[in-house]
């Protein structure tokens, strides 16, 4: 990859932000690294810092879509450009609706969805101006088949599916960058969905599903859409009879 | 010889096989609801798909509580189904379902009319045209808290009621276009994909509880929301745009009161999703066969189609 090279990373110093940005930086990727905890950021800038690639860091709350215009406009006085985003922040979120505390819907959806939007917003026309901008979205397992999973999680990841593969097809159009969606179940190993999701970003493949486990849900639900609530169903029908 | 009785053989299995599949089917398959003297709450009742919706409940003996945000075409909608020989119990909400205090008034309204609620159609939702690019912050946000933010409040509030109920059912109106994502809808099925994930994952929450989740998507319904649809503030002057909505338009062909009768009777027989339109039926295993190559598919088709009708 050209030295010149920017990625954007949130969720810095999140697992998976910080496999993300060692891999990235390894193959002398410039980076703006973002994260809400300042400390963490700065120990990883420290790791990182080489006189191959200019890291800089970003302080913004991952639950705050109005800092992401800040953040785009600081990463681009720092680099000049940017060519890759990572959009790595989590949100943990696996309860039930019904526990949920009515503010913790918003919670989960601006980590999950309505930062990285704002974010691929504020950084669109820098992305396609190279003519090969790549967005890198997480979509985890409950972006994968919602069956099972927390109906806030799901909601929030299932946004985000819908807008990576909608704004995936809009750019598919213009030819000048691409949207890369990574479907992973959380027992996969950060630095191994890194790789696919760095791999999937160089190659172009637009849906990346890691992991025998995920793979096998999601040609289930490809195959039969509606079995696994069927089978739960059932099941609880069972259950309650019994 | 052998060679045709094996594949004799082969053909009873496969009747075989299907016959027991459909079997289990129907024994699996829970009993139907019944819709008569229950209650039902609708958003967006007053046209297009919630008023076929309201219709086709009316048509079963479900008592009403119409939500919309237009006083007019709910008052005439509630006259039309108060005539009826029933003599149904129709309510009528004005509400901007945005509104989170509004919606609590119009949750305790409808328990002071009608005691209690079996079943929630979140049906309101609104379309915006553009690419996103070119469709602001504050558009997109405007969208999301009519189509999701709105519908979790509204779950919210009345699944409670749904939960204390003895057959109860929470249905949500997605979109062909929260199955698949083409391009210039990018908010929309940003909205129309979180309620389907929001539905699906709820379902197995409440499995085992009284209510029971239908997820709806429509293809193209004959409805006002295309045409209601603002164009995104940056696309007003754009030729090409208009030309778009108008060719989006003739897409919408279904009479919203047949798709409120086919939504109705999916309910009624606890469906956890139902496909409305063959146009949403034949995308969406489209999108199953290939979720990444569909758009370029759905482009060839709809080019080689738009060719033959100019030519």
């Amino acid at each position: 990859m050209s030295p010149r090279n920017v990625a954007v990373i949130t969720g810095a110093t999140q697992r998976l932000g910080t496999a993300l940005a060692r891999r990235l930086a390894q193959s002398g990727v410039s980076l703006a690294l973002v994260d809400g905890d300042a400390g963490a950021l700065a120990r990883l800038e420290r790791e990182l810092a080489s006189n191959r690639i200019v890291v800089s860091t970003h302080v913004a709350d991952p639950a705050d879509p109005g800092a992401a215009a800040d953040v785009a406009t600081a990463a681009l006085a720092v680099h000049g450009r940017v060519d890759q985003l990572y959009a790595a922040a989590r949100a943990d979120a696996d309860r039930a609706f019904a526990d949920l505390p009515a503010g913790e819907f918003d919670r989960v959806m601006a980590v999950v969805a309505r930062t990285p939007i704002a974010l691929v917003r504020a950084l669109l026309p820098s992305l396609v101006a190279g003519g090969a901008g790549r967005v890198v979205v997480f979509a985890e397992r409950s972006g994968l088949d919602a069956t099972g999973a927390g109906a806030v999680d799901a909601a929030a990841h299932y946004a985000l599916r819908g807008f990576a593969s909608g704004l995936g097809n809009e750019l598919a159009l213009s030819g000048r960058g691409s949207v890369h969606v990574v479907y992973a179940t959380s027992t996969q190993p950060p630095d191994r969905v890194a790789r696919a999701a760095i791999d999937a970003a160089a190659s172009g493949r637009r849906r990346v599903i890691v992991g025998g486990a995920a793979r096998a849900l999601s040609w289930l639900d490809r195959a039969f859409p509606v079995a696994q609530s069927r089978l739960i169903g059932a099941a609880a029908r069972l259950g309650v009879r019994a | 010889m052998s060679a045709s009785r094996k594949l004799a053989g082969l053909g009873l299995a496969t009747v075989a096989l299907s016959g027991a599949t459909l079997a289990l089917r129907r024994a699996l398959a829970p009993l139907p609801m019944a819709l008569a003297g229950r209650t039902a709450v609708i958003t967006g009742a007053a046209s297009g798909i919630g008023r076929g919706i309201a219709r086709a409940l009316a048509r079963q003996g479900c008592n009403l509580a119409l939500v919309d945000r237009n006083a007019g075409p709910l008052e005439a909608l509630a006259g039309e189904l108060r005539g009826g020989p029933d003599r149904l119990r129709i309510s009528t909400h004005v509400v901007d379902v945005t509104d989170a205090a509004a919606n609590v008034a119009m949750r305790d309204a409808v328990v002071a009319v009608h005691h209690e609620v079996d079943l929630l159609f979140n049906n309101a939702g609104v379309a915006l045209g553009g690419d996103f690019a070119r469709v602001s912050a504050a558009e997109f946000d405007w969208l999301l808290g009519i189509n999701l933010d709105a519908v979790v409040d509204l779950t919210r509030l009345f699944l409670p009621l749904l939960r204390a109920g003895d057959d109860s059912a929470l249905v949500f109106t997605s979109s062909l276009f929260g199955l698949i994502a083409p391009p210039g809808q990018v908010a929309y099925s940003t909205s129309k994909f979180a309620v389907r994930g929001f539905a699906t994952a709820l379902r197995g929450e409440l499995a085992g509880t009284p209510v029971s989740v239908t997820v709806v998507h429509p293809g193209g319904v004959k409805t006002a929301i295309a045409r209601d649809a603002p164009l995104a503030a940056a696309l007003k002057d754009d030729p090409r745009a208009a030309r778009e909505r108008a060719a989006t338009e003739k897409f919408l062909r279904m009479d919203p009161d047949l798709a409120g009768r086919i939504i109705v009777d999916a309910v009624r027989k606890r469906r956890h999703r139902v496909l409305v339109g063959l146009d949403a039926k034949l995308l969406s295993a489209l999108e199953r066969a290939s979720p990444v190559g569909y758009p370029t598919v759905m482009r060839a088709v709809f080019e080689r189609a738009s060719a033959r009708k100019t030519s």
